[in-house]
């Protein structure tokens, strides 16, 4: 008792199945664009935040009375290096399961130019604001996806996360990803010899290749 | 596009997988209502062959179900084909022989090992044009006989006609994943049959021409499955076998994991065989060369990739774990932290997961379908077993059967 369209199914459903995975692609694209717009958006307010504490830098260089409250400056920058520490940790999650586009991986870049623009700015605040802070700037390489790279990236994100948990108030934390293409980034990195990624660098002075304990990266601080 | 090699292999395994589903559903669509119809037949005399080895507990039941078939005594012969049974099953039979004159019995001298030698045995000497093959635990329903017997009767070319086989009261646990997987391939099975695409008529009940047995040269002794191998070779020769939906034959299912292992080891070399032996077929113009051979084939080939895919990531997962806690230890970092929930799939997730959810819908469809499953034997433990964990053995059964079949290391 064969079926009336019996032979024809199989080509039907070869059309069907081609049908369901285009409509699933494009739905897929719609899917990765709008998460590249929400990483553009956050990205557009961090540019403007960014600008905010170059500005206030700006101003405590000329402020003449030297009253200049160091603690609005430095607040403002680690309240920026947390907001984009946040923002990065959702967006490098949108970045990895991006496969069908590269915009977030695009905004992502970005991020590193604004991240390195910040960890420029904290180079600018003055040394009498900075007694307290200190600047730990965490250099990756996103395109490593070694096994052993990325079990160590794992390693310092939480190395990280726990060092920030208690030294909230004390830390401009900058996690930064390696780009051939951002050449301020790799201008200030080759100011620094043999540099391993992941790799953390505190206060420009201290580099730290291999993971190590909360406490040892306390007594680095300042 | 961003996909790495694996993410490619799984884009294609869902694509397989999606027309494989769609295929199913158009062919469902249009025969909906023909599932569990068949056409009308007249009785006409049939021979039963029965091979038997070591079955002292059930062949005599099995005769007395063959017996009260709903069908006329005068038209139906039973021929017992013993395989130098040491456990009493000839005495069994030499009883029912005595009372019956329409049951005869061939007590071999030698032990074949397979089902198909005492099954050729029986086939040769059958008075009877329709022949009914079955195991000696079968159970099939009274009118199975009468619901089939139509098929053959209606088009010269089916030779072949096979009822759903399901698991006769699953008890224990692995009983109960069997009989949900039973219901599915008779429901799959019907799918096929309206695209002349019916791969086996399992040896519990079938029933075919025997001339057309003749013609094709009987049941492969050597396979493991001579139940797929005639399928093939009665297709290779131009005709066709049928399922008949309704007809139901109950069976027992292996009750241990061992058995149960074993069972399907020997069922995937016969597969194996006899797709080696029908290899110069595949893609030749008919439904055996360009759907069955290749279906067969790159199901296999696909299963076994899959398990090595599966194998490499779930070791590519294990060295992660092992290098970052090692990396971890020393650094006065918990081993084990929860750092906040963070769902972001991604377009290979959401196709893993929809084809996962419409596989998990067809089987479900399949059974309310069958209506077979009663509540007191199938709970939502092995039901959630059987959609999750039970399908996920096979490649590895196949696997361990590729490896015995190559050092021919097999037996029935």
């Amino acid at each position: 008792m064969a079926g009336v369209n019996s032979k024809h199914a199989f080509w039907q459903a070869l059309v069907v199945t081609i049908a369901i995975f285009i409509i699933g692609l494009f739905l897929g694209v719609a899917l990765e664009n709008k998460r590249a717009d929400k990483a553009n958006e956050r990205f557009i307010e961090s540019e403007i935040a960014l600008m905010d504490s170059f500005t206030l830098g700006k101003i405590s260089k000329i402020s003449e009375d030297n009253d200049f409250d160091c603690e609005v400056l430095v607040n403002s920058n680690i309240q920026f290096a947390n907001k984009i520490y946040d923002e990065a940790r959702v967006f490098e999650n949108y970045g990895e399961s991006e496969k069908l586009t590269q915009n977030v991986k695009q905004v992502l870049k970005r991020y590193d130019l604004l991240r390195t623009l910040l960890w420029v700015n904290t180079m600018e605040i003055p040394r009498d604001c900075m007694n307290e802070t200190s600047v730990i700037v965490y250099v990756f390489d996103r395109d490593d996806r070694s096994l052993e790279a990325e079990s160590e990236k794992n390693v310092w994100e939480r190395i990280l996360l726990e060092l920030r948990k208690s030294e909230d108030k004390k830390i401009i934390l900058i996690p930064i990803g390696l780009n051939e293409e951002l050449i301020s980034l790799n201008t200030i990195l080759s100011g620094f010899d043999s540099l391993e990624t992941p790799a953390v660098i505190i206060d420009n002075k201290h580099v730290i290749s291999e993971p190590v304990s909360v406490n040892e990266l306390k007594s680095l601080l300042k | 596009m961003n996909l790495s090699f694996i993410e490619f292999v799984f884009f294609f395994y869902t694509f397989i997988g999606l027309y494989m589903l769609s295929l199913m559903i158009l062919v469902y669509l249009p025969n909906r209502k023909k599932m569990f119809s068949y056409p009308k037949g007249k009785p006409e005399p049939v021979s039963i062959i029965l091979p038997c080895y070591n079955a002292a507990s059930n062949i005599g039941n099995t005769i007395e179900r063959l017996l009260n078939l709903d069908w006329p005594k005068n038209m139906l012969e039973i021929i017992v084909v013993d395989d130098c049974s040491t456990d009493g099953s000839q005495d069994v039979i030499k009883k029912y022989v005595k009372k019956h004159k329409n049951i005869r019995c061939i007590l071999r001298e030698k032990n074949f090992g397979r089902a198909a030698g005492p099954t050729n045995q029986g086939i040769k000497i059958a008075k009877y044009d329709y022949i009914v093959v079955c195991d000696d635990d079968s159970h099939p329903e009274k009118d199975s006989l009468k619901k089939m017997i139509g098929f053959l009767q209606k088009d010269e070319k089916i030779a072949g006609v096979t009822s759903s086989v399901l698991v006769r009261k699953p008890e224990k646990f692995i009983e109960k994943l069997q009989a949900i997987e039973y219901v599915v391939i008779a429901f799959a099975r019907k799918l096929l049959d309206f695209v002349d695409a019916v791969y086996v008529t399992p040896g519990p009940f079938a029933l075919y021409k025997k001339n057309a047995l003749l013609e094709v040269g009987l049941f492969d002794e050597e396979n493991m499955t001579q139940d797929i191998e005639i399928v093939w070779k009665l297709m290779s020769y131009g005709y066709k076998a049928r399922m008949c939906l309704d007809a139901r034959t109950y069976v027992d299912s292996p009750k241990k994991k061992k058995s149960w292992w074993k069972q399907r080891i020997r069922w995937n070399i016969g597969g194996m065989q006899t797709l080696w032996k029908y290899r110069g077929w595949t893609f030749r113009k008919s439904m055996l060369g360009m759907f069955i051979i290749p279906f067969f084939s790159f199901s296999a080939f696909m299963g076994i990739f899959g398990l090595g895919i599966f194998s490499y990531l779930t070791l590519q997962r294990f060295t992660s774990t092992y290098l970052t806690t090692n990396y971890l230890i020393g650094t006065e970092v918990p081993l084990l932290a929860f750092q906040g929930f963070s769902l972001n799939p991604s377009i290979v997730n959401f196709f893993g997961f929809s084809l996962l959810i419409l596989g998990i819908l067809y089987i479900l469809f399949g059974i309310a379908t069958m209506k077979e499953l009663k509540a007191e034997y199938i709970d939502f433990y092995s039901m959630t077993i059987f959609l999750t964990i039970y399908l996920t053995i096979f490649p590895i059964n196949l696997l361990h059967s590729f490896i015995k079949m190559a050092r021919g290391n097999y037996s029935w």
